[in-house]
C-alpha cells in the first residue's frame, strides 16, 4: 500500500520470545494520514491457533475474516465476511521446507484481490522485502498469485473496503527510529559505541555497526569508530565516560533497565562534567516489565538519574527525522555543556517503520565545546581552572589527557575550581549552584517545542515523543465536540522557555503522555512558575500498546469536563 | 656548589613524576608502590603527559593523587576503572594507561570488569594493591584474604581467597606478576617490564595495611610476608636504550624475557627452574604456595601472541579523539547518495 501512495503504518506486536509465542502485525491505512492503530479491525487474518478464539471474539460484525484452514479450528461468525484457504498445504506444494513461511503469502494474495492492491506495487514491495533475492522473490510471488486466483474464484461476496492509489509523496521511504538514530550518531562523529544487548535498543547499536563500514572508514578500510560489546550496562556506561574523558565522542544505547544500572556512572558524568551520549529506547517498566511493548515511562529516570542533586539533558524525538537530527546533535550538546545527554525514544518509534521524507544534512559544523588544545589558547584564559566559570555561563574549559596542558585527576568526590579534592562547604555549595546554572542556561539552546496553534487558544495539549503519531487523530476527535485544540510537542528537557509561553497563552492545558504517573506533567510542575501550575492537567495512560487515539481523546474530554465543574 | 639534578633519557628530573602529599596512614604499603610507580615511569623515560592514571574507589584508588602530578587521571567509581579505561583507550590508543586498584575494588565489586578487561587484552598496566582488607571502611575482610588469616581485630577469615594472579592466568592474560610493596628492586623491575608490555599487564602487589591487618597472624602483614615469601627468580630490567656492555651478567643461570619495546626482563635462576611461559606451571606453583601458606613473587606468566583490544578494532592510526570533522562526518555528497539509495 505504501508503494501505491496510500498513507499507511505498520506495527509489529511481539512478545519477549523468539519463536514459540504468537505475534501480531497491525496495518493501518488512513487517508488522513493517521498512524496510530485504529479503534476497530476491518480485516482480520487468522493464522495462529493460540490466539484464534480470542481474536475472533474481538472482531466487530461486518468485518472480513481470512483464515488458514489448516489450523483446523472453526470460524463461527455468520455476521462477518469469511474466507478460508488451506494455506499451509498449498505452500507445501511450492516448497515443503519453507511451507510455514510461504503460507503467509496466500493471504497477501487474497487481500490483494479483496482491496485491490496494484500488482506493480506488490512486486516492488516483495522485491524490497526479500532484498531482490531471485528465488525467494519468485517463490513468494507465486504463492501470492495462487492465493489471489483462488480468492477470485472462491469469494462470492463484495469487499466493503478497497484502497485507491494516491500520489506517492515524492522521495519518501520507510525507516525505523533506531536506524535513523544510528545514522544520526554516525553523522555526529561517534568515536566509540559501547553496548549491551537489550530490547528494544539493540537494533540502534546494530544499525551503527551496519553503517560504519560504509560511512566511517578510510579508503584502506581503517575505522574511525570503535565498537565494544560490553559485559553489562555498567561497563557500557563506563566506556562512554572513558571516551568522553579522553576527548572522544562515546555513546551507548539501552532501555530502562540499562539506565537503572548505569545510574552511578551518570552521576559521575554530571559531577565530574564528562560528555557522553546515552540513548534510551523506552520499553514498558517497572522492572523487566513488558519488554516488547512501548511506553514513555523513563522520563523521570533520565531527568534525574543517580543519587544526590542531579539533572540531565534529555532530547525527545517524535519522528524518524528527529531521531536522525538528535542523533548528531546529542554529541554537540554533550561536548558544549560537558555533561551526559540522553536521546529518549521508545519501542514504537524505534522499532516500527515510519514514512520518512529524508534526512536533512547537518546544518551546523561539529561543536567540540570548550576544549583548550594548545598552550597559546591556555595562555589566553585568565585564571584557568578545570572547574572555574571564567566566562560566566556556568561552562568551564577543559584540557585533554595527552595534551600536557594543566592535567588534573578527575574525580567523583568534592572538588574545587582547580579540580583538587575538597569538602569545604562553600566550595561544594558554589559548585552545585554552578552546575544548576549551566543546565538552566542550556535549555534555550536545546530543540524548542513544535507548536501548532489555533487562533482561539482554548485547549492546549502538551505531549512528547512518539505521541506525535497519534496527536492529529486525537486532536480531530476532540475538535468534533466543537473545542479548538492547539498542540505543543516538547522536544527536550530542561524545558524550553517557549513552552511556558504556550501555557500562558492557553486557557486550559492538558499534558498528555504514555505512562501511568504523568512524568512530563511532573517535570512541568517542577519547572513552571507556580502561578501557571493550576492551568495544567495530566492525562497519562499506558497499557503497553502504541497510543490509540480514541482512548486518549476520551480521557482528555473527561478531564476537561471535570475541570469545567 | 649547586647540586647536579639527575635527568632521565628524555631529560626530565624525577620531580616531574611526583605528585601531591599522601594522606594514607604512615607506613602504608600503597605509598611504597606510589614511589615505585614514580621511579619506574621516570627510569623508563615516559613523557608524563602520555600517561593516564586510572583508578576506582578505595585507599589504593586515592593514590593517583600522590604520583605523576603532570599526568591526567580519572578516579572513577568503585570497581569500574577497567571500563572507563577501555573507553579512553578506544579513543586514544597512544596513551600509557596505568590503572591502580585494590583487592576490594577488583576482587569483589569490580571482578566482572577485571575479567572482561583481561579477556579483551586491554592495553594497560593493572596494579592491584592487595592488603586483604577494606581499609577505607575500617578493615573488613576482602575477597583476597587467605583462609586462616586474621586481621588485627575480630575472628580469622574462614573463606578461601580469590587469587587474582591465578584468575588472570586462567583468562589468558599475557603478563602476570606478583610482588611485595617492600621489595623495591623486584617491584620496580616488574613495573618497568609491565610498562614495556603491549597488552594487559597485571601486577598483584601485596601491600600491608598498617592500621587494620599488620599483625603477624595476617598473611599480608610485613612480618608474615618477610618470612613466608619465596621469590621465583631474581629480576632485573634492562632498558632498550641501555648499552648491553653496561649490564652486569649474573653469575648463575638466567633467562631474558624480550619485551614489546625492545627492553628485557632478566630472570635470574634462584633455587629451582621456573617456566614463566607455561600457564599450567604458574597455576600449579600458585596452588602449592596456597597449600603451604606462602607467597610466591616474580613474573608468573608472560606471552605476547594476542592482539590488544584496540588492535582488534582495526582503527585508523591517528587517535580517534584527534580526528577532524572531515573524518567524523560523512560528506554532503555521500549523504545524497545514501538518501537516493533509501528512496530506491
Amino acid at each position: 500500500m505504501f508503494e501505491m501512495g496510500v498513507p499507511v503504518s505498520g506495527k509489529n506486536l511481539f512478545p519477549s520470545n523468539i519463536s514459540g509465542l504468537p505475534t501480531w502485525f497491525i496495518i493501518r491505512a488512513s487517508d488522513q494520514g493517521y498512524q496510530a492503530p485504529g479503534d476497530k479491525t476491518d480485516i482480520q487474518i487468522l493464522m495462529n491457533a493460540d490466539t484464534w478464539f480470542k481474536d475472533i471474539e474481538k472482531i466487530e460484525s461486518g468485518s472480513i475474516i481470512i483464515y488458514n484452514e489448516n489450523v483446523k479450528l472453526p470460524v463461527e461468525r455468520d455476521d462477518c465476511l469469511v474466507f478460508g484457504l488451506p494455506m499451509t498445504k498449498l505452500a507445501r506444494g511450492i516448497n515443503p521446507k519453507m511451507a510455514k513461511m510461504i503460507a503467509n503469502m496466500y493471504y497477501v494474495g487474497v487481500i490483494q484481490h479483496l482491496i485491490g492492491i496494484d500488482q506493480v506495487a506488490l512486486e516492488k514491495a516483495v522485491n524490497r522485502q526479500f532484498k531482490g533475492k531471485k528465488t525467494a522473490v519468485e517463490v513468494n510471488l507465486r504463492a501470492i498469485e495462487e492465493g489471489r486466483k483462488m480468492a477470485e474464484e472462491g469469494i462470492t461476496w463484495e469487499s466493503p473496503h478497497i484502497v485507491e492509489a494516491r500520489q506517492k509523496k515524492e522521495g519518501t521511504f520507510l525507516i525505523d527510529g533506531n536506524e535513523a538514530a544510528a545514522l544520526g550518531s554516525i553523522y555526529g562523529g561517534v568515536n566509540m559505541l559501547s553496548w549491551y544487548p537489550i530490547t528494544p535498543s539493540s537494533s540502534l547499536a546494530e544499525g551503527i555497526i551496519h553503517w560504519l563500514p560504509q560511512l566511517r572508514e578510510t579508503e584502506d578500510g581503517m575505522s574511525t569508530c570503535a565498537v565494544v560489546q560490553a559485559e553489562d550496562e555498567l561497563a557500557a556506561a563506563g566506556m562512554v565516560l572513558g571516551a568522553g574523558w579522553a576527548g572522544g565522542r562515546g555513546m551507548t544505547c539501552t532501555s530502562g533497565p540499562g539506565i537503572s544500572l548505569m545510574s552511578e556512572f551518570i552521576g559521575l558524568a554530571y559531577f565530574a562534567e564528562v560528555p557522553g551520549v546515552i540513548w534510551d529506547v523506552n520499553r514498558v517498566g517497572p522492572s523487566t516489565g513488558l519488554p516488547t511493548r512501548t511506553q514513555q515511562g523513563d522520563l523521570n529516570l533520565l531527568r534525574e538519574a543517580s543519587h544526590g542533586d542531579t539533572e540531565h539533558i534529555v532530547l525527545i524525538p517524535g519522528t524518524v527525522e528527529e531521531c536522525f537530527e538528535f542523533g548528531w546533535k546529542a554529541f554537540d550538546y554533550a561536548e558544549r555543556f560537558q555533561t551526559l545527554v540522553f536521546g529518549f525514544s521508545d519501542l514504537d518509534l524505534g522499532m516500527n517503520n515510519w514514512v520518512c521524507s529524508g534526512f536533512e544534512y547537518p546544518d551546523q559544523p561539529i561543536d567540540r565545546g570548550k576544549v583548550v588544545r594548545s598552550a597559546d589558547q591556555m595562555a589566553a584564559i585568565e585564571n584557568y581552572g578545570r572547574y572555574r566559570d571564567v566566562d560566566g555561563d556556568g561552562i568551564p574549559y577543559r584540557t585533554l589527557p595527552g595534551s600536557g596542558l594543566d592535567p588534573i585527576l578527575y574525580r567523583g568526590t568534592g572538588h574545587d575550581e582547580d579540580g583538587i579534592y575538597s569538602e569545604d562547604p562553600e566550595v561544594y555549595q558554589k559548585l552545585m549552584m554552578r552546575l544548576k546554572r549551566k543546565l538552566f542556561n542550556a535549555r534555550k539552546h536545546l530543540p524548542g517545542p513544535v507548536i501548532r496553534e489555533e487562533t482561539e487558544q482554548d485547549v492546549g495539549i502538551i505531549y512528547m515523543g512518539s505521541m506525535e503519531n497519534s496527536i492529529q487523530e486525537i486532536d480531530d476527535i476532540i475538535e468534533e465536540t466543537g473545542l479548538k485544540v492547539s498542540q505543543c510537542r516538547v522536544r527536550a528537557v530542561p524545558l524550553h522557555p517557549d513552552i511556558e509561553a504556550f501555557i500562558e497563552r492557553h486557557n486550559r492545558v492538558i499534558v498528555l503522555e504514555i505512562n501511568r504517573d504523568g512524568q512530563l506533567y511532573g517535570v512541568l510542575r517542577k519547572e513552571l512558575p507556580i502561578n501557571l501550575v493550576p492551568k495544567i492537567s495530566s492525562v497519562a495512560y499506558s497499557d503497553g500498546m502504541p497510543p490509540r487515539a480514541r482512548i486518549y481523546a476520551e480521557l482528555i474530554l473527561e478531564v476537561l469536563k471535570e475541570r469545567a465543574q | 656548589m649547586s647540586k647536579v639534578i639527575k635527568l632521565n633519557v628524555i631529560d626530565r628530573p624525577k620531580s616531574d613524576y611526583t605528585g601531591g602529599p599522601s594522606s594514607l596512614c604512615p607506613g602504608c604499603g600503597h605509598d611504597q608502590i606510589s614511589g615505585v610507580i614514580i621511579q619506574a615511569c621516570w627510569e623508563n623515560g615516559i613523557e608524563p603527559s602520555r600517561i593516564a592514571k586510572m583508578s576506582g574507589i578505595g585507599c589504593s584508588s586515592k593514590t593517583p593523587a600522590y604520583f605523576l602530578g603532570q599526568s591526567h587521571g580519572f578516579n572513577t567509581v568503585h570497581g569500574r576503572m577497567p571500563s572507563v579505561t577501555t573507553g579512553a583507550n578506544m579513543v586514544n590508543k597512544d596513551l600509557v594507561y596505568l590503572g591502580v586498584s585494590g583487592d576490594g575494588d577488583s576482587a569483589s565489586i569490580g571482578i566482572g570488569q577485571f575479567i572482561h578487561a583481561i579477556r579483551r587484552n586491554l592495553n594497560m598496566v593493572y596494579i592491584i594493591e592487595n592488603n586483604g582488607v577494606y581499609g577505607l571502611t575500617k578493615g573488613q575482610y576482602s575477597a583476597t584474604v587467605e583462609k586462616g588469616s586474621k586481621k588485627r581485630k575480630g575472628a580469622p577469615n574462614e573463606q578461601p581467597p580469590i587469587d587474582m594472579c591465578k584468575l588472570a592466568i586462567n583468562l589468558g592474560c599475557g603478563f602476570v606478576a606478583r610482588s611485595f610493596s617492600g621489595a623495591k628492586k623486584q617491584l620496580t623491575s616488574l613495573m618497568k617490564a609491565a610498562l614495556s608490555h603491549n597488552g594487559m599487564a597485571v601486577i598483584d602487589v601485596i601491600s600491608p595495611c598498617v592500621t587494620f591487618a599488620n599483625n603477624d597472624e595476617s598473611y599480608k602483614s610485613y612480618g608474615y610476608v618477610k618470612t613466608q615469601t619465596e621469590e621465583l627468580h631474581g629480576v632485573d630490567y634492562i632498558h632498550h636504550f641501555q648499552p648491553m656492555n653496561e649490564v652486569d651478567i649474573p653469575e648463575g643461570g638466567f633467562e631474558d624475557v624480550e619485551l614489546f619495546d625492545g627492553s628485557v626482563l632478566r630472570l635470574e635462576t634462584l633455587s629451582t627452574e621456573y617456566d614463566y611461559t607455561d600457564p599450567t606451571a604458574a597455576i600449579a606453583a600458585l596452588h602449592m604456595a596456597e597449600v603451604d601458606k606462602k607467597h610466591i613473587t616474580g613474573l608468573l606468566h608472560h606471552n605476547t601472541d594476542m592482539p590488544t583490544a584496540d588492535e582488534d578494532q582495526g582503527l585508523i592510526d591517528t587517535p580517534l579523539c584527534d580526528l577532524s570533522e572531515d573524518m567524523l562526518r560523512p560528506s554532503r555528497e555521500r549523504h545524497e547518495e545514501i538518501m537516493t539509495r533509501f528512496r530506491g
